[in-house]
């Protein structure tokens, strides 16, 4: 890092210098960057950066961070969040240890967006032997919870979801979709496969798309044509119908104030 | 909710005064996020100043804490760990957005960052707010200003070029500027605590 501070010849209100041509584009790029820092939105990559540029670019992050309420998490992603989390924790030790091996297998793979496979597949779900696809194309997740460990829940009425319909359910710890077809009522999760966003189902293009990088699936579940990258197919649940409703196979997330006994905690404090 | 004894063992050297109990390990693991994801969010967003990525990352520290909580043992406390491991993701992170060597990432990681994680529980006293205070008395009046209506009070280029009366392009120049001078304090800053 340089010694001598060339910035000290300021740009002032009444002597305006002209500054060099690929400064220009310098500043022109930060000031892109600061823009999209202000919508909260992701920034594009600035390029290669040398490291006093790139203190510039984490000074305007820092900045950002002190513009008030800006650094306030989103109360929907807490309880996202805390929702995959819960579901993480209850998945058996061993299944947890054999991911976090796998995980250390394929770090680049992680950081790529391997982690939000898992993190999807951590929003619970119990997938059965109804994974259609499994053989042609191996997801990265396995068997998220050991059958018996999950619980019925009702999500819809058999009469509310015509053929060709889909409804969006939600339960404590999942976010899916059901879908009526001529085989019946199938069930899917909901989140991206990708970094764990919700996805949405588009009625027009009969498929789910993800708010966030453009990830898109099928109706059945697998990565579309058109998305964005090819993800992970989206898993499963298994469903059945009973009562004249439409069941899913979840695991519970029981709030977390409902399960610690008193003196467990070992001096972190419990909500 | 199936435990292992061994765990269970593992947990108590950590914890020593504490009874086993079944519930133990993922109690841990839930106080681990609920104690702590607000004030990990607030640390990468100081990072990277926007909410997506801030969301991304901190999803990714979390599930990493979750699945590898067994090498928090012997760390000072869970949260320094998790700092830690915060720290290497946002370090990931940046490697690949800012397309540098690994070693200038080190600087950067300092800023902000209070106390070597491993012999002590991180501080994190100081807030985005509170070190962007202290840039700011350091900065010359002009470049204080122009940071102010941008970032604190969040004013457009055109506010605050007609607040301080100059071309938008005089702004923009002006905040880069401002924002260079600033990470140089901040690396000075890092470097005065670590001498």
């Amino acid at each position: 890092m340089g010694s001598h501070d060339d910035d000290d010849n300021l740009i002032t209100p009444d002597e305006p210098k002209v500054p060099s041509a690929d400064t220009v584009e310098q500043y022109l790029r930060l000031h892109e960057h600061i823009e999209q820092l202000r919508q909260d939105k992701r920034p594009a990559r600035p390029g290669k950066l040398t490291s006093e540029e790139a203190r510039t670019y984490q000074a305007a992050a820092l900045f950002r961070a002190a513009t008030p309420g800006a650094d306030e998490p989103d109360p929907d992603f807490v309880a996202s969040l805390r929702a995959r989390l819960a579901q993480e924790i209850s998945t058996p030790p061993t299944t947890r240890a054999l991911r976090v091996a796998r995980g250390r297998v394929s770090r680049r793979g992680l950081l790529a967006g391997g982690i939000g496979a898992a993190a999807a597949a951590a929003i619970g779900v119990a997938v059965g032997s109804a994974l259609p696809h499994a053989s042609s194309q191996t997801p990265k997740w396995t068997t998220l919870i050991n059958q018996g460990s999950g619980i019925w829940q009702a999500v819809a009425t058999t009469d509310e979801i015509p053929v060709g319909g889909v409804k969006r359910f939600v339960t404590d710890a999942v976010v899916g979709f059901v879908r009526h077809t001529s085989e019946g009522y199938l069930a899917l999760s909901g989140a991206c496969t990708h970094m764990g966003c919700l996805l949405n189902w588009n009625a027009g293009a009969r498929t789910y798309d993800c708010p966030c990088h453009g990830g898109r699936f099928t109706e059945t579940g697998m990565s579309a044509p058109s998305s964005a990258v090819e993800y992970n197919p989206l898993p499963s649940i298994q469903t059945k119908v009973e009562d004249g409703k439409v069941w899913v196979y979840v695991v519970s997330a029981p709030p977390s104030d409902t399960l610690p006994t008193p003196g467990g905690t070992g001096g972190y404090p419990t909500r | 909710m199936a435990l292992h004894k061994a765990r269970t063992a593992e947990n108590r050297s950590m914890q020593a005064d504490e009874p086993p109990n079944p519930k133990q390990d993922s109690e841990r693991l839930r106080s681990l996020y609920e104690d702590n994801l607000h004030v990990i969010y607030r640390f990468i967003y100081s990072k990277v100043g926007n909410r997506e990525e801030a969301e991304d990352l901190t999803s990714q520290v979390f599930i990493k804490a979750v699945r590898g909580i067994d090498s928090a043992r012997g760390s000072a406390s869970i949260q320094s760990w998790l700092f830690q491991v915060a720290r290497t993701t946002i370090a990931d992170h940046w490697r690949s957005f800012y397309q540098l060597r690994a070693h200038s990432l080190d600087d950067l990681l300092e800023a902000g960052w209070e106390g070597p994680a491993e012999s002590q529980p991180v501080v994190t006293s100081a807030t985005p707010q509170d070190r962007v205070r202290r840039l700011l008395e350091q900065l010359p009046e002009h470049y204080r200003d122009v940071l102010t209506y941008r970032f604190l009070l969040n004013l457009s280029i055109k506010e605050t070029a007609a607040r301080m009366g100059l071309s938008e392009a005089n702004v923009k120049v002006l905040q880069f500027r401002a924002l260079k001078k600033a990470g140089r304090l901040e690396l000075e800053g890092v470097q005065q605590v670590a001498e």
